[in-house]
């Protein structure tokens, strides 16, 4: 049975773009459009593995990933988190450090290599 | 009839609309492109359509206020290159996914606004998303329609979106902080072929007209995979721009000639598009002039644009995207590397 992946992102080509290339290696996927519609989706259906955006409206990827690390019945989901953050700006308040205090497993820069998510995804699977 | 299912809505308030027509010999898209990048201006939205068949070319462009457009760029529409111009400072672009190049989508959307009595200035496609430019004024009876057409997810109606809504303004700053590059970073180039290039002016009252005839096209099994149209806020009229499959050419007449009579149109072919799509695209400035520079550059004339949401789709003679993608590597790259 293939493995179901959420993207949480409030880009919607992004979220299709992603889509596709996971689609195309095999996994089962959901699509959420912001960190409410994210948080919404999981109470309804628990996913293998969660590719989280950072900057979105409502409620952003850090607040969200906080909130499911913090929850027993969701903090063994495994969390990729998508940034805007190049390396070359740590002064941003989205910044990498930032992404790991969130605990989630992986951060991964946008815009996305499919080959280095299918990878982190893989990795995080086994 | 019921509602269409959509993953979502996405609004940006407060923003400034421009729309010039101006004489084809000019570069106004090249022209704006680089001043709106010199003055750090993020173009949320762009349209272009080089040909209307009188000899003009439509470009409009919404971005932050009318005060963040460069002098130049306003300077444009008093020259002797533009024929026409048109402004509104205060707008409202509403951004409905996923399309997944389905006519009914882009239809209901048109059908809204024409229910709800709103004129929008502009529509524009991305590969998931079609994006409505409305007055301010005009926005709550398009939200309104547009919870009256459409399945949301989130909320069942405008009121209760309206209460859970906010446009996160430091997050666009945070964005603008945190891209600074050299080569811009896409997630790929893709491209369709054996396309038309259809461009049908409407009186805008019909409209609806037009909504009516999308729909069967999409019942017709047909796809969009671009649309543009252009109406400045003092004209009466629309001029709709799409991109439709060149081997149903016969279909799309007749159910033209179904829905709109004896309208008149024009189209150019065969076309290609490409869309390329990076992170925040509608959010940082100089996408725009990167993508329009390197064209020109690479000697690619544009025939139509749509830069909307975080994509741009662009529309180019059939022969060229082979020559237009190895012309846009100077300036956009994917991330691992591959040029």
């Amino acid at each position: 049975m293939s493995k179901y992946v959420l993207i949480v992102d409030d880009d919607p080509d992004m979220v299709e773009t992603v889509g596709m290339m996971l689609e195309s290696k095999g996994y089962e996927v959901g699509k959420a459009y912001d960190g409410i519609e994210g948080e919404e989706s999981i109470q309804k259906r628990r996913p293998d593995l969660l590719v989280l955006d950072v900057m979105m409206p409502r409620k952003n990827g850090y607040v969200l990933c906080a909130e499911l690390k913090k929850n027993k019945k969701t903090k063994d989901i495994p969390v990729i988190l998508l940034t805007a953050v190049g390396e070359a700006v740590p002064s941003t308040a989205y910044s990498h450090a930032e992404g790991m205090e969130t605990e989630a497993e992986d951060y991964i820069a946008k815009p996305v290599d499919a080959q280095v998510l299918v990878d982190s995804i893989e990795r995080l699977f086994v | 009839m019921p509602k269409i299912r959509l993953g979502g809505v996405k609004v940006v308030e407060n923003r400034s609309y421009l729309c010039l027509s101006s004489r084809m010999e000019g570069d106004p898209l090249g022209q704006m492109c680089s001043s709106l990048a010199e003055g750090r201006v993020n173009v949320g939205l762009l349209t272009y359509l080089a040909d209307n068949a009188i000899g003009e070319s439509i470009t409009a462009v919404s971005a932050r206020s009318l005060f963040s457009f460069p002098g130049c760029t306003l300077e444009m529409a008093g020259t002797e290159m533009c024929e026409a111009a048109a402004i509104d400072n205060n707008v409202c672009r509403i951004s409905l996914f996923p399309h997944d190049e389905k006519p009914e989508v882009t239809a209901s959307a048109i059908s809204a606004m024409d229910a709800g009595a709103v004129k929008p200035y502009t529509f524009a496609s991305s590969p998931s998303a079609v994006t409505v430019v409305v007055s301010s004024s005009n926005f709550d009876g398009a939200m309104e329609s547009i919870f009256d057409s459409f399945a949301l997810p989130a909320c069942v109606s405008y009121s209760e979106w309206r209460a859970v809504y906010r446009m996160d303004e430091q997050q666009l700053k945070e964005v603008r902080f945190s891209y600074s590059e050299q080569i811009i970073g896409i997630y790929g180039f893709t491209c369709q072929t054996g396309l038309d290039l259809w461009n049908i002016p409407l009186p805008i009252e019909y409209a609806g007209c037009f909504g009516a005839f999308l729909s069967k096209l999409g019942k017709l099994g047909l796809k969009l995979p671009f649309m543009i149209s252009n109406s400045a806020p003092v004209k009466k009229s629309v001029l709709f721009s799409l991109a439709l499959k060149r081997d149903r050419c016969g279909t799309i007449k007749e159910t033209l000639d179904e829905f709109l009579p004896g309208n008149s149109f024009f189209f150019r072919g065969p076309v290609s598009v490409i869309f390329i799509h990076g992170p925040h695209f509608g959010d940082r400035y100089g996408i725009a002039d990167a993508f329009v520079t390197a064209l020109r550059n690479g000697g690619i004339p544009l025939l139509a644009l749509s830069c909307a949401v975080s994509s741009i789709s662009a529309v180019i003679d059939a022969e060229q995207p082979d020559k237009a993608i190895e012309a846009l590597k100077a300036r956009f790259q994917t991330r691992d590397g591959r040029r």
